[in-house]
């Protein structure tokens, strides 16, 4: 067990303050780490160099921390659409395998500014398009609690890397849950900002209308952290927000448990809802509500097209946005598409195409006011709405994959979110019977990431969950 | 969806179709398609369509040059260039 990365960013902050532990300590805890772990997890596609890494914490360390950097020291990775120049970016997909960018995203800039180590980037499925990490051209993403099965997607590597204390954060995009289904089923914390919180310049788009670029971390303090970093107005990304970033952190404590009112959306607990993940959600609900939590049932009425909406905007969009992949301003050419991105990319262009786009497209578009208009009236008499994050727990590897239907449908209780713009969070939630992680969501409106983030950390001073780590990271201390 | 409408789609969208992903498309694309045609179902002719959500509105900047990439950088992943340009494959009058 890496006795450092399973601490929190403020722990290992407050050590490397006081220069108790140091950088190059980190470092080699990750590099360690991934190295032991990596080639049956399956989480990185590229690592920066140990020399590089290492000099640049020698660097560091002779420097001394800067307090005004927020994340001075922490090792992160990224998934593998965040551009950056010292690794190639392949967003998990042959075509980009040897691309490197000429420019950085905001993203890994701001974190970078603020001190933190990039020590890779993750695994992923190909473009964003799965939820499984197995559309990977880089092969399967293992989950650690159960090595025969997903990590979950698209941002499995990232899951997993904070899972198995890899690193200390990661980035993950989200957009019809990527950052949440993974966090899931590798029970990590995982937020899905609201749409223009965090600036999208230097991620590949997958959807542009409902991409976001979102932290993974143990705990919702870490998550807050992370946010406070990355959030804000962004010039490159016109369609960052000009909102005030708020002090995420120091509001971690502020929402009283007892004025708030939980809304239960009935649709969202369903057939098809696997039962011991509704039971491990409803003790979530039971927990809440004995801090004083209010809960009402409440509704979603069109969560049962929800699917076919996301999919309509996001095959629509991504078919456009593959568009620029023709190998020749970069990449290898579109033969090189996978069978999931290939239908995406036909699905896309067939809701476009003359004949359709009123009946298809522009009718998803429709349906995504009537769904906004479903959520306001749903937050008109609650705070937060709280649901599964997955319809079962980890599937074995091979199961979706080979059912594209399937695949489809268990992105059924997160793609909502991203098609209304709002932010939701996912955290650990508790275990099944086979020991199988299982998350909670919760969603709110708009730029309400402090009551998300705050309600979740209130959540994980009174329940454990979030301490739990793989049993494969202290079993191989037994050997 | 008959094979020639997928045949076809994957020529407007550019899409290479080798026998093995055509077999695969053939046998998953019907499917999906029916499946997301359930939207016809919905009643919305009153609704508009929203396509973003975000809030901000006529993002502007100053009509001045910024630093920006430098030629070299923008060639830089380029399967192919010359003397400054990317090299494209031709397209009008192949032989």
């Amino acid at each position: 067990m890496p006795a450092l990365l399973d601490q929190s960013i403020q722990q290992l902050r407050s050590q490397l303050a006081t220069r108790s532990i140091s950088v190059a300590q980190l470092v080699q805890e990750s590099l360690a780490q991934i190295e032991k772990l990596n080639p049956s997890l399956n989480a990185f596609i590229s690592v920066v160099e140990k020399a590089q890494l290492l000099a640049l914490a020698k660097n560091m360390d002779a420097a001394g921390p800067n307090p005004a950097q927020l994340l001075w020291g922490i090792p992160f990775s990224v998934k593998d659409v965040y551009v950056s120049p010292e690794l190639p970016t392949t967003a998990a997909s042959h075509i980009l395998e040897n691309f490197t960018s000429p420019y950085t995203s905001t993203v890994v800039q701001k974190l970078r500014d603020a001190g933190a180590v990039l020590i890779g980037k993750n695994n992923m499925d190909a473009w964003g398009h799965g939820g499984s990490n197995e559309n990977s051209d880089y092969g399967v993403c293992h989950n650690p609690w159960d090595v025969d099965r997903i990590s979950g997607g698209s941002s499995g590597g990232c899951a997993v890397a904070v899972s198995t204390r890899m690193v200390t954060f990661a980035i993950g995009e989200d957009t019809g849950g990527s950052i949440r289904n993974p966090a899931s089923m590798c029970s990590i914390s995982g937020l899905k900002v609201t749409y223009g919180r965090v600036s999208r310049y230097g991620a590949i788009a997958y959807a542009s209308s409902l991409d976001t670029v979102g932290p993974m971390a143990k705990t919702a303090e870490d998550l807050a952290v992370v946010l406070e970093v990355m959030a804000g107005k962004d010039d490159h990304d016109a369609t960052s927000s000009t909102r005030v970033v708020p002090k995420y952190v120091s509001l971690l404590s502020e929402t009283k448990l007892q004025e708030i009112t939980v809304g239960v959306p009935k649709e969202f607990f369903g057939e098809g809802i696997d039962p011991e993940v509704q039971q491990l959600v409803q003790d979530a609900i039971a927990a809440l509500k004995s801090k004083g939590v209010k809960v009402i049932d409440v509704t979603i009425p069109l969560l049962p097209y929800a699917i076919a909406i996301y999919y309509l905007i996001a095959a629509s969009e991504t078919s456009s946005n593959l568009g620029r992949y023709d190998g020749i301003r970069y990449g290898k050419d579109r033969s090189f598409f996978s069978q999931e991105s290939a239908r995406r990319i036909l699905l896309g262009s067939y809701a476009l195409s003359a004949g359709y786009a009123d009946k298809l497209y522009k009718k998803a578009q429709r349906a995504r006011t009537a769904l906004i208009q479903d959520y306001e009236k749903a937050f008109s008499n609650c705070t937060v709405l709280i649901s599964p994050v997955v319809p079962t727990p980890p599937q074995l590897i091979g199961e979706l994959i080979n059912n594209p239907l399937q695949n489809m449908v268990s992105d059924l209780l997160t793609v909502t979110t991203n098609v209304v713009g709002i932010p939701a969070v996912a955290i650990p939630a508790g275990f099944t019977q086979a020991g199988l992680p299982v998350g909670l969501q919760l969603m709110a409106r708009k730029f309400e990431e402090p009551t998300l983030l705050s309600i979740a950390h209130q959540y994980q001073q009174i329940t454990d969950w979030h301490h739990k780590t793989p049993p494969l990271l202290t079993s191989e201390e037994k050997t | 969806m008959a094979n020639t409408q997928i045949a076809n789609l994957a020529t407007l969208a550019l899409i290479v179709l080798d026998d093995k992903l055509e077999a695969a498309l053939d046998r998953t694309l019907p499917d999906v398609l029916d499946f997301v045609e359930q939207i016809k179902s919905l009643q919305l002719d009153t609704t508009e369509e929203t396509y973003r959500t975000t809030d901000e509105e006529n993002v502007w900047r100053e009509d001045i040059v910024e630093p920006s990439l430098t030629t070299a950088q923008a060639l830089s992943n380029a399967r192919s260039s010359w003397q400054g340009y990317f090299v494209v494959p031709r397209i009008l009058n192949k032989e």
